[in-house]
């Protein structure tokens, strides 16, 4: 996104700001009246995503973790970021993913109540050492999400509307087809934004800061 | 120049570059149509430069097997990509591929939907948008791509990229590596490839 997406707002608020100086107090979080809107996918009804449970083979040191399941929800305060995907993925999981922790980079001593969790498409390549690397290679705060059979993979995509396919090709070759969103849920389980590929730096950046303002009020 | 960026291997090179050289430098001080009528004869005799910009591949998480890179051509006339090669110290082998939409359809169309440049959330009410979050993108190998004279082939996340197959180690920010591109009237062009964490 361009930079006067970003600075429109900045440049609303100091008059307005200016001008209700004295109120500002008393309005409370005067700000609020220009905040940034969000840049990605919104739904009237959100999606949900609470009480979907997700085989967790995140290696915290003690491999396999001591806690095995997930729930696709963030922690208290913070937000969760979810993304399906696998790590022979050359092209559009390295761009998406690449572009989260650009932006968790960006956010600063803020990406502490951001979580990385990554669902892959394609268990039966992906062993747990394999999606540990891969997805620690991008954030340290992250969840790598095994599922165990396809019933939880496909209950798991279908909170999001997401969807993917493994073909196993006469050649020999695999071929995985998977849908390419990613979703910011907060630690209800709602699903607050959506992101297409290659939403943008900018764009991400904005709305997890716009995101993590909301959490915490 | 950016013609040095281009290492041919054949001993065309020469007679290729040339008019090349010529050719970009009237296309960069805007022409002179007194001086076209010949040097325009003179490249079209001549086999058709291509010239390759913006060559870059990114990073590899840890483990990851795969790889991509990605570059701008542009050729002064028609031609074929027709293969991709690596050096086996980086990878096993490379191969042209495409992402496209899971039902065949062109994954550019949508990608451009995609683009909002806009300021405000995306309204999921519409039937565009439903559609655009549901797709499924897939890669696949292509025999080829199609080069048109005098139009820029953009091969970028999302799009065409050059497949670089079981890694032989990460790549890592700083690494230049070779990647050969053969084409169909202009022969095998080795192209510097930079490993960076995005596009430049």
């Amino acid at each position: 996104m361009s930079p006067e997406c970003r600075g429109r707002p900045s440049r609303l608020l100091v008059p307005i700001v200016v001008s209700l100086l004295g109120l500002v107090g008393a309005v409370g979080c005067g700000g609020d009246q220009v905040a940034r809107p969000l840049t990605g996918i919104v739904r009237d009804d959100p999606l949900r995503s609470d009480g979907i449970i997700v085989t967790d083979v995140t290696d915290t040191g003690a491999y396999p973790a001591d806690d095995d399941s997930f729930e696709l929800v963030a922690r208290p305060g913070s937000l969760l970021v979810v993304y399906f995907g696998y790590t022979q993925c050359p092209d559009i999981c390295p761009t998406t993913l690449t572009e989260i922790r650009t932006a968790l980079r960006r956010l600063g001593d803020d990406a502490t109540r951001v979580d990385l969790a990554m669902i892959t498409v394609d268990p039966e390549r992906d062993t747990g050492e394999i999606l540990n690397a891969y997805v620690g290679s991008f954030t340290e705060q992250f969840h790598a999400l095994r599922p165990e059979s396809d019933d939880e993979l496909r209950t798991a995509e279908a909170a999001f509307l997401a969807s993917s396919s493994v073909t196993r090709l006469p050649d020999g070759t695999v071929e995985v087809g998977h849908s390419v969103n990613s979703y910011v849920v907060d630690d209800n389980g709602t699903v607050l934004v959506e992101w297409p590929f290659q939403h943008g730096v900018d764009n991400v950046t904005s709305d997890l800061e716009v995101l993590l303002d909301q959490v915490t009020t | 120049m950016k013609e040095k960026r281009l290492k041919k291997r054949s001993t065309l090179l020469r007679t290729v570059a040339l008019p090349a050289l010529v050719a970009v430098s009237l296309v960069a001080c805007g022409g002179d149509d007194s001086a076209n009528d010949t040097t325009t004869d003179a490249t079209t005799e001549m086999s058709a430069p291509i010239e390759i910009t913006g060559a870059w591949a990114r990073t590899s998480p840890m483990m990851a097997t795969m790889g991509a890179a990605y570059m701008m051509i542009m050729s002064m006339d028609d031609d074929r990509l027709v293969a991709a090669a690596v050096d086996s110290s980086i990878a096993d082998h490379a191969e042209v591929h495409e992402v496209v939409m899971a039902d065949g359809s062109d994954m550019s169309m949508d990608h451009s939907g995609m683009d909002m440049g806009s300021d405000s959330s995306m309204d999921m009410g519409s039937e565009t948008t439903m559609a655009m979050s549901s797709g499924e993108m897939v890669m696949r190998e292509v025999e080829g791509i199609d080069i048109v004279g005098g139009e820029m082939l953009m091969m970028k996340p999302g799009g065409y990229h050059v497949m670089l197959i079981d890694l032989v180690a990460p790549l890592e920010i700083g690494q230049t590596f070779d990647v050969t591109l053969t084409f169909e009237k202009t022969g095998d062009v080795i192209v510097p490839v930079e490993v960076r964490e995005d596009a430049p």
